[in-house]
C-alpha cells in the first residue's frame, strides 16, 4: 500500500459497504497500515497510523457501542473516512508533508 | 412373676453402693461430648457401649470397676486431637469385651442377680428401697379374675405394664429435650425399671443425637467454610485474570491481534500513559514491549478503567496530539 490510489481506494472500500463487511475491510485496511514497513516517509506514516488508530473504535454492534464513550458508529466513521481521504490527498498534493 | 419385675430396682440399687460411681463416666462423658465434639465420634461408634457396659458392669460387682476406668480414658482421650482415632479403637475394643463379660450376666436368671447384695463392697451398702407398687404404674393384676387367663395370664400383665412404663417414660416431662431428654430418658429405662435395653437404646439415641448436632455443625460449617473458599477463590480469579475489566470490542481485539491479557495488563502497569481527546481514551502505550519490537497499545475507558480496546504494531503508535499523564 505504498501508493495514493491504493490507500484511497482501500478507504473508499469501508464507505461504501456496510456492517460486518465493513469491518472486514477496516481490519485489512489497519493490518496493511501497521505492518506495512515499505511507508517511510513519517508524515505519512503518522497520518495513516493515527487514522488506522481512530478507525479502531469504531463498533458496529450498538450493544457493544455502549460499553465506552470511546466508541463510535457509521455515522461517525464515514465522516472520519472522508476527513482521512481528504487528508491523505492533501498529503500527496503536498500541502500536509510538512 | 411380678416379684421379679419388683425386684429390679432393688437390685440395682443393692448393688448400687456404686451407682453413684458408676453413673459418673456417663455424665461425664456426655458432658466432654457436649463440650468436646472430638469426643463424639469415638463415643457414638463405641465409647458410649464401653461406658455404659463397664458402668453396668461396675453396678454388678466390684470386679468389673476397674473397666469404668480404661473405658472412661479412652473416651477422655478422644477429646485430644489424633487420639480420636485410637481412642474409638480402644473404646470398642474395651466395649467389646465388656459385653463378653456382661452378656452371660444379662442372660442369666434375674432371680439370681437381685440376690446379691454387694458382697465384697467396703462401701457401706444403701438401704433397700421398699417394694412398693408405687414403683409400678399399672393395674394389678386379678389371677382370680375370669378374664385373667383369658388374657393371657402373667405374660399378657407384663407386657401391658412394660408397655404403660415405656409410655410413662417417654411421656416424662423432659424426654423431649433435645439430647438431654435421651439422657432422662436412659436414666428412667435403667433406674426406675432396669430396662436395660431401653436405656441403652436412649444413652445411644443421645450419643447420636449429639453426633447428629455435631455432623449438622460440622456441615453448616463447611458449608459456610466452603462459601468462604468459593468468595475467595472469585475473589482471587478476579484480581489474577480480571482485575482489569475488557470490553467485548476489546476481547474480539486481543483474540484477532494475538494479544494476550498479561501483555495488555503489562502495558497498563509498565507503559506511558496518555489521554487521547478525540476518541475519549485513557492509552497505555509499551513502546518495542515485543521481542519483534513492536509496540502496544491499550485503549481504556476514562471513566471505569475498562480495557476498550489493543492495538499491536510496528510503528509509533505515539500520537501528537495524546496528552501524557503522569
Amino acid at each position: 500500500m505504498n501508493s495514493k490510489e491504493e490507500i484511497i481506494q482501500a478507504l473508499n472500500q469501508i464507505l461504501k459497504t456496510k456492517s460486518l463487511q465493513r469491518v472486514e475491510f477496516i481490519k485489512a485496511f489497519q493490518k496493511k497500515i501497521w505492518n506495512d514497513e515499505s511507508i517511510q516517509d513519517p508524515v505519512l506514516n503518522e497520518i495513516l497510523t493515527s487514522f488506522a488508530y481512530d478507525l479502531d473504535f469504531y463498533e458496529p454492534n450498538e450493544e457493544w457501542k455502549k460499553e465506552s464513550p470511546s466508541y463510535y458508529g457509521d455515522e461517525r466513521l464515514e465522516e472520519l473516512v472522508k476527513i482521512g481521504i481528504q487528508n491523505i490527498e492533501e498529503y500527496y498534493n503536498g500541502n500536509l508533508s510538512n | 412373676m411380678f416379684t421379679r419385675i419388683d425386684s429390679l430396682p432393688i437390685v440395682l440399687v443393692t448393688n448400687g453402693c456404686k451407682v453413684s460411681f458408676a453413673l459418673a463416666p456417663i455424665d461425664s462423658a456426655f458432658a466432654a461430648a457436649l463440650n468436646n465434639p472430638t469426643l463424639v465420634a469415638a463415643f457414638v461408634t463405641g465409647g458410649s457401649s464401653a461406658v455404659f457396659n463397664s458402668t453396668y458392669l461396675a453396678t454388678e460387682s466390684m470386679l468389673f470397676t476397674p473397666m469404668v476406668h480404661p473405658a472412661t480414658t479412652a473416651v477422655a482421650k478422644a477429646a485430644t486431637k489424633g487420639g480420636l482415632l485410637s481412642a474409638a479403637a480402644k473404646a470398642l475394643s474395651i466395649g467389646s469385651k465388656a459385653n463378653e463379660i456382661l452378656h452371660p450376666i444379662l442372660t442369666r436368671p434375674i432371680g439370681n442377680v437381685s440376690e446379691s447384695t454387694c458382697q465384697g463392697c467396703r462401701v457401706k451398702p444403701l438401704p433397700e428401697i421398699p417394694k412398693q407398687e408405687t414403683n409400678i404404674h399399672a393395674p394389678k393384676p386379678c389371677p382370680n379374675c375370669i378374664h385373667y387367663e383369658a388374657e393371657g395370664g402373667d405374660t399378657y400383665y407384663l407386657d401391658k405394664m412394660k408397655r404403660e412404663n415405656i409410655e410413662e417414660v417417654e411421656n416424662s416431662p423432659g424426654s423431649g429435650f433435645p439430647i438431654i431428654g435421651n439422657l432422662i430418658k436412659a436414666g428412667r429405662y435403667e433406674v426406675k425399671f432396669s430396662y436395660h435395653r431401653e436405656a441403652r437404646g436412649a444413652l445411644k439415641d443421645a450419643g447420636v443425637e449429639v453426633a447428629t448436632w455435631y455432623i449438622g455443625g460440622k456441615l453448616v460449617s463447611g458449608i459456610k467454610y466452603l462459601s468462604l473458599v468459593s468468595t475467595a477463590e472469585t475473589s482471587g480469579n478476579a484480581l489474577v485474570t480480571t482485575g482489569i475489566q475488557w470490553s467485548k470490542h476489546s476481547l474480539e481485539r486481543l483474540a484477532e491481534r494475538g494479544v494476550t491479557k498479561a501483555m495488555a495488563e503489562l502495558a497498563i502497569k509498565k507503559g506511558q500513559k496518555f489521554f487521547d481527546p478525540v476518541n475519549k481514551s485513557i492509552n497505555y502505550i509499551l513502546s518495542n514491549g515485543f521481542g519483534s519490537g513492536k509496540s502496544l497499545l491499550v485503549g481504556t475507558n476514562p471513566f471505569t478503567g475498562e480495557v476498550t480496546t489493543v492495538i499491536r504494531s510496528s510503528k509509533n503508535l505515539i500520537n501528537k496530539r495524546f496528552i501524557p499523564i503522569q
